[in-house]
């Protein structure tokens, strides 16, 4: 062999080596994905669960505000709370054996109840955020959905894009991080704050705001769902993108542990999935989780 | 107390202080002229004035402030008037404050005794003579406590206003509150301002109805003998 084709021969084996290693990482891959068989749920887990610190023993008790749809709402003609994330609560309960109490009450509440002890369970998807994951105040699970920073106009704004809105009236509510998001994205931006999203978009039909900064679940129910549909239009790409929890009393480890293995739970088998899309158009908020590594 | 919050969202904090008192200082000028001019109407009983002003008091007393409110900021733009919300607001708060300030100020001037007036009639005095210098004197002792409980009343309901986007005292403690998710620290310093200006307004009770005391505090034996001399 001559020296020539020697180093011919250590280049290809050089070469070829990550093939080789990458395709037995794939067959390792494909012997696990068999031996795993068909995702399922993990189903060693306590029953009943032994959660220690509940508010009421024996009971599961969700704040709630009823006036999120289609999380949470209640229902016109029964004038009863329903809505996705009721359901979630409700199955979350049932598969702790635990009897679920649900308190209505303000958004401004629904953090101080927890603080102070009233509420094993609360928020229909709140967004992630550093100070929230932080916060000493309540733990959050993990994800239930993926949200987006977008806006809804009016179409005779003529406003399509974020650019566009540059030095508009933006409306939103109060303390929201969609619109707190939007404010920092436009400082040149006349903000008005809202107490609520009902109000924001009766300021949005008023002529009072040209815009409403939103989250996209709430964006793609109102222009499927609002009276005044056919006269308002998405504005995008999304300013932000978030992942969305659920909030634990802070008192109760404990019930994070519980409440995050059912999620993951839900995820598996579709349950999640399944009851988003009995109320919303759409599963994308739990399709898209994977954009977020979950 | 997490003090890197209360510096982040202190200025904001701040802003809706300002905000509160600008509210409460307008709201106040305005409804109390319009009170105190409605109860003396009332108090003519000539009816073409007197029942149109009592229909206004009992319409605006009896509806909730808040309706109001959201009728002046959300439904006007309806009918063509669009108000900022500070203008709203202000509108709002004043239109419903009058209404009460005026019934608290027809209840000084009606436990002003009814002989006073005859008195003062038979002496050949005019109306207006009359209120101002027999009536008016002798009710404000009596309005001060209801007037400045009123103006109580009127600085805390000036927390409404956040619901039709005004960023007052009560709107940047909860906008901060849902932003941090620390729902005690704000919510108190909101409190402890709110006591601060609602404090001051109490204080300012006491000194008025100090100074009207001594004012109407019987001369000392000396005075009155000095008076004979």
């Amino acid at each position: 062999m001559t020296r020539k084709t020697l180093m011919k021969v250590v280049l290809a084996a050089a070469l070829a080596l990550p093939f080789a290693a990458a395709s037995a990482q794939a067959q390792d891959i494909t012997a696990f994905q068999e031996a795993l068989g068909q995702p399922k749920p993990f189903s060693n887990i306590p029953k009943p669960w032994p959660l220690k610190k509940l508010v009421t023993p024996g009971k599961l008790t969700v704040g709630t505000t009823g006036s999120s749809p289609p999380r949470t709402f209640v229902d016109p003609s029964s004038g009863q709370l329903t809505g996705s994330y009721v359901e979630l609560f409700k199955k979350i309960g049932a598969d702790l054996g635990l009897e679920v109490e649900f308190v209505r009450l303000e958004w401004a509440g629904i953090l101080p109840g927890l603080a102070a002890n009233r509420f094993d369970l609360a928020c229909d998807g709140a967004s992630w955020t550093a100070e929230r994951l932080g916060s000493s105040q309540f733990l959050m699970t993990s994800p239930t959905a993926v949200n987006a920073t977008v806006a809804i106009t009016r179409k005779d704004t003529g406003i399509k894009t974020f650019d566009a809105a540059k030095g508009k009236a933006l409306g939103g509510v109060r303390g929201e991080i969609y619109f707190e998001g939007a404010k920092k994205a436009l400082p040149t931006a006349k903000p008005t704050e809202f107490p609520g999203l009902p109000e924001s978009l009766i300021g949005l039909q008023n002529g009072q705001v040209d815009l409403v900064a939103l989250n996209l679940a709430n964006a793609l129910n109102v222009l499927a769902s609002a009276p005044n549909k056919a006269d308002l239009v998405l504005v995008g790409p999304a300013l932000e993108v978030f992942a969305q929890g659920l909030c634990v009393n802070p008192n109760q480890p404990d019930l994070l542990v519980a409440v995050n293995t059912l999620l993951g739970n839900y995820r598996t088998d579709g349950t999640l999935k399944n009851l988003i899309g009995k109320y919303a158009t759409s599963t994308a908020e739990v399709d898209l989780l994977g954009r977020i590594g979950y | 107390m997490n003090f890197a919050l209360l510096a982040e969202y202190g200025p904001a904090l701040g802003q809706g202080l300002l905000n509160t008192i600008f509210l409460s200082v307008v709201t106040l000028a305005i409804a109390t002229p319009i009170g105190a001019a409605i109860a003396l109407i009332r108090e003519t009983r000539i009816p073409w004035i007197a029942i149109p002003a009592a229909i206004y008091v009992n319409i605006f007393r009896l509806l909730p402030a808040l309706l109001v409110l959201f009728f002046s900021f959300y439904a006007l733009p309806q009918f063509g008037l669009r108000l900022s919300p500070m203008t709203a607001a202000v509108l709002g708060l004043s239109i419903v404050g009058a209404a009460y300030m005026s019934e608290d100020i027809r209840g000084g001037l009606a436990a002003v005794d009814q002989g006073q007036y005859r008195a003062a009639k038979a002496l050949g005095l005019s109306y207006p003579h009359i209120i101002r210098r027999i009536i008016i004197p002798q009710a404000i002792p009596l309005i001060i406590p209801p007037y400045v409980t009123r103006a109580i009343i009127m600085v805390k309901a000036t927390s409404l206003a956040s619901l039709v986007a005004v960023g007052d005292l009560t709107g940047e403690a909860v906008r901060a509150t849902s932003i941090t998710y620390e729902p005690f620290m704000f919510l108190i310093m909101a409190g402890a301002l709110y006591l601060l200006l609602s404090g001051a307004l109490a204080l300012f009770q006491m000194w008025a109805e100090e100074r009207v005391a001594r004012a109407r505090r019987p001369r000392t034996s000396l005075t009155v003998k000095a008076a004979q001399v």
